[in-house]
């Protein structure tokens, strides 16, 4: 199984779907898309083996795939909606009233790369643009590092972390995705300085999204070695962009990117990962 | 060579130049055009006409449905065998018969429908030199009113269905299965352009032109209809080409790839669909917004898994809230008109029992179709028709297995054959049907593989025996070791702490060369660390 299928807990989100082990999911015969992105649905440097099933979120990115001419692909939906699935009952969305403030996901870096950007300009503008309380979500790599934590808690913002995706099935906050419904559920706004996944997550949870600020880059992309995305973002989904956004586009651009629309049965879920016995 | 020109002979038909002997185009090895699809169009050219013109052969069933609709009849035909035969079977009707090449022929009377539903191939003499198709197109006008009601028949050279057909039979090398090919440059090149020489209205026929079993106008045929029943004969090699025959048909339209076109004007309205379902009834499938279900689904496998999912549960809903209506049914008699699933018409076949059952069959019967047409392959790798059927089950949460899948698949087939039908789409041979030398060749494989994996299997043994060994050994040598250490222990510790002090000073000042020599005899370096360990031990119990 690939090991990616585990970060964020997404592989035991699924399980718990299909009716089986939360704790314990049944190895995927296949690849998990773990984040939304511009590509294939997977990374610059990702590429799954020949023949091996890949599931991803969007058609947009099974289009992108075939572009390159690979194959063996299946639309999903990204694991979040089948949380979102899960807790309708036991965890619903509150009303607009009950939720407050804005949660704000500044740019992050990866285990093998490193984030550059004015962290003190981002504050400013997220000081001049939020009216109420502010969370900050690090990832876990800037949550650890004390220089980049200490600027954002001596702004006065409550400074959070979801967890660790983990790395070869060790260290994985498997509630990973729990904790960012809770948390996303308790505020009005969920915001960020670049168009990533967790912006979709806050629409489709009927938060109000925004991108503004300095979307910082990867240090190794000021180089032209890496591909940024950014503003190849802002032209395809520039109704993200911005203090104040229409939410009905937003809304309409959600549920195609995280496949809304796209998601499996259980029971399909189960005969596309291998997890139903045949004979 | 037989003297014809008797008074009995010439009295019964007349005969104009271009008659032929020893010739019959009616018991020719080369089909007659027949079936109820073609019959449909010629009863609705002839009826009520005052002169109905049928130039070439004709099955003498179609001939039986057109005789007496028209006030007067011409046959014209350029063999006496086939005159004479004809003269005879309507000896009491008002039929004229006419023998002899079309062209040396004029009527009384200007014919006002006209049949050539064999084409034009059959209707010249072939003493004289060959004529081109346009020649005798405008000489068959020339033959009629201006406003005529006609139906003529065109063949497609060109269909990659008739090339497909014409693979098979060269190996037969028999009589019966080879015919002229055409190499007529007058030849219409397109549907478009035989309607424009009759300023008709076109069909595509499917699968051939001697006894379709459907015809449709091209903007209502769809690539599943065209498959359906233009399918190749249904043999190893020919379902290979499949694939590409979907891809060509998708790419330059089903009117260039049908088996031959039809360009009719008639006084009664024929449907854009006509076709014979799979017991041989005729039947017009009226396609609601030109939307056939299979073509549905074919789009939505490759780029929406959204729709395909849609699709499925809406299929199954209409099963199962009557089962009744879809219980006949084959996965391509099934239409989309409004975003509901509807059948294209009534069969009193029974195909399955339960609701389940005829779900299934209709779900395998559409995998088969995404596999047929090339689309497998935007799924997860591995899964053919029968686990494709499982997967397409699970999006609408029914469980099920290849196995339930074969099953239901093999009650189905056997109930169309009892009923001399058909699978819409044909399943791959088993092993008992396939060719004797490939099976041969596969078994061989078979073995060879079957002789690698017990040689793969021989090699992990041994390793594991070797591995299981050694690991034995170095537990014996590492047992007699701590033996050996224990020895060491008790003999050191009976000394006393001083001299162990000497040992250890003397070993510290042996020279670094003499010590890197010394570390290069066998076992000197395990032996120092024993030693050190063995030192160190005796230090700390000294201390203690």
């Amino acid at each position: 199984m690939d090991t990616s299928n585990h970060w964020y807990g997404h592989a035991h989100i699924l399980s718990e779907y299909c009716g089986l082990s939360f704790e314990e999911p049944r190895p995927i015969w296949g690849v998990l898309q773990h984040g939304w992105n511009l590509l294939h649905g997977f990374g610059p440097g990702h590429a799954p083996p020949y023949g091996f099933p890949k599931f991803v979120w969007s058609h947009a990115n099974l289009r992108r795939a075939q572009a390159i001419g690979w194959r063996d692909y299946a639309v999903i939906g990204a694991p979040w909606n089948y949380l979102l699935e899960l807790k309708k009952d036991t965890e619903p969305v509150p009303e607009a009233a009950e939720r407050e403030g804005t949660i704000f996901y500044p740019f992050h870096t990866w285990d093998h790369g490193q984030v550059s950007g004015d962290h003190d300009r981002l504050i400013a503008e997220i000081r001049d643009t939020e009216d109420g309380p502010v969370t900050v979500c690090l990832y876990w790599i800037e949550y650890e590092m004390p220089e980049v934590r200490r600027r954002y808690e001596d702004a006065g913002f409550r400074v959070i972390c979801h967890g660790r995706r983990g790395t070869l099935r060790q260290g994985t906050d498997t509630r990973f995705l729990h904790k960012q419904y809770a948390e996303q559920i308790r505020h009005r706004r969920v915001a960020s300085n670049r168009l990533t996944t967790a912006i979709f997550y806050g629409a489709s949870v009927g938060s109000e999204v925004a991108v503004y600020g300095d979307p910082m880059t990867f240090s190794d992309v000021r180089d032209a070695s890496v591909r940024d995305g950014n503003e190849q973002a802002r032209r395809l989904f520039p109704e993200f962009h911005g203090v104040k956004t229409d939410a009905e586009e937003v809304r309409a651009t959600t549920v195609r990117e995280l496949g809304l629309d796209a998601m499996a049965s259980p029971a399909e879920l189960r005969a596309l990962f291998g997890w139903e016995i045949t004979g | 060579m037989n003297d014809i020109d008797t008074v009995a002979k010439s009295a019964a038909y007349e005969v104009v130049s271009g008659d032929m002997y020893d010739w019959s185009d009616l018991t020719d090895a080369r089909a007659l055009p027949h079936g109820p699809v073609l019959t449909r169009f010629a009863v609705a050219t002839a009826s009520d006409a005052a002169h109905l013109l049928v130039v070439g052969p004709h099955h003498l069933d179609l001939l039986d449905a057109v005789v007496g609709l028209a006030s007067r009849t011409t046959l014209v035909l350029r063999t006496h065998t086939d005159a004479q035969l004809v003269s005879e079977r309507y000896a009491d009707r008002t039929v004229d018969v006419v023998c002899g090449d079309l062209r040396s022929w004029t009527p009384d009377q200007p014919a006002d429908a006209v049949l050539a539903l064999d084409g034009l191939g059959r209707v010249t003499t072939i003493d004289a030199a060959p004529v081109d198709w346009h020649t005798i197109s405008v000489h068959l006008a020339r033959l009629t009113t201006r406003d005529a009601r006609l139906s003529v028949v065109v063949p497609n050279p060109g269909s990659p269905l008739a090339q497909l057909r014409a693979v098979t039979p060269e190996a037969s090398n028999e009589d019966a299965d080879w015919s002229f090919p055409i190499h007529d440059r007058a030849h219409p090149r397109g549907l478009a352009d035989a309607s424009a020489r009759f300023a008709g209205r076109g069909y595509t026929l499917w699968p051939d032109v001697d006894a379709p079993t459907l015809a449709a106008t091209p903007d209502a045929c769809t690539v599943a209809l065209a498959i359906a029943h233009g399918r190749p004969v249904d043999t190893p090699t020919l379902r290979e080409l499949q694939p590409v025959l979907a891809q060509a048909l998708d790419t330059l339209g089903t009117a260039a790839a049908a088996g031959g076109w039809l360009v009719t004007r008639t006084a009664d309205a024929i449907p854009a669909v006509l076709g014979v379902d799979r017991s041989g009834n005729e039947t017009s499938w009226t396609a609601p917004d030109r939307s056939w279900l299979v073509e549905a689904m074919r789009d939505s496998a490759r780029r929406d898994a959204a729709g395909l999912r849609r699709h499925v549960r809406r299929l199954r809903d209409a099963v199962d809230g009557d089962p009744e209506r879809w219980r006949g049914l084959q996965a391509d008699e099934i239409g989309l008109d409004a975003g509901q699933v509807v059948p294209l018409h009534d069969s009193a076949v029974k195909l399955g029992e339960t609701a389940e059952e005829i779900f299934l069959g209709l779900l395998d019967e559409l995998a088969a179709y995404l596999c047929v047409a090339g689309w497998r392959h935007p799924w997860p790798a591995g899964r053919g028709r029968d686990e494709l059927t499982v997967l397409l089950a699970a999006t609408v949460e029914t469980v099920t297995t290849p196995a339930d899948v074969r099953q239901v698949r093999g009650r189905r087939e056997a109930a169309l054959s009892s009923n001399g039908m058909t699978p819409v789409f044909a399943r791959r041979t088993s092993p008992a049907e396939a060719d004797t030398s490939e099976l041969r060749k596969l078994l061989d494989e078979n073995e060879a593989l079957r002789g690698q994996v017990t040689w793969f299997k021989q090699q992990m043994r041994q390793r594991q025996t070797m591995t299981h060994e050694v690991r034995t050994a170095a537990r014996r040598d590492v047992a007699a070791l701590n033996g050996r250490i224990k020895d060491l222990e008790e003999q050191l510790s009976a000394r006393e702490a001083t001299s162990i002090s000497r040992v250890a000073q003397r070993a510290s000042t042996v020279p670094g060369r003499a010590r890197a020599r010394l570390g290069r005899l066998p076992g000197a370096r395990r032996a120092a660390r024993l030693l050190r360990r063995a030192l160190g031990r005796l230090r700390r119990a000294i201390r203690r």
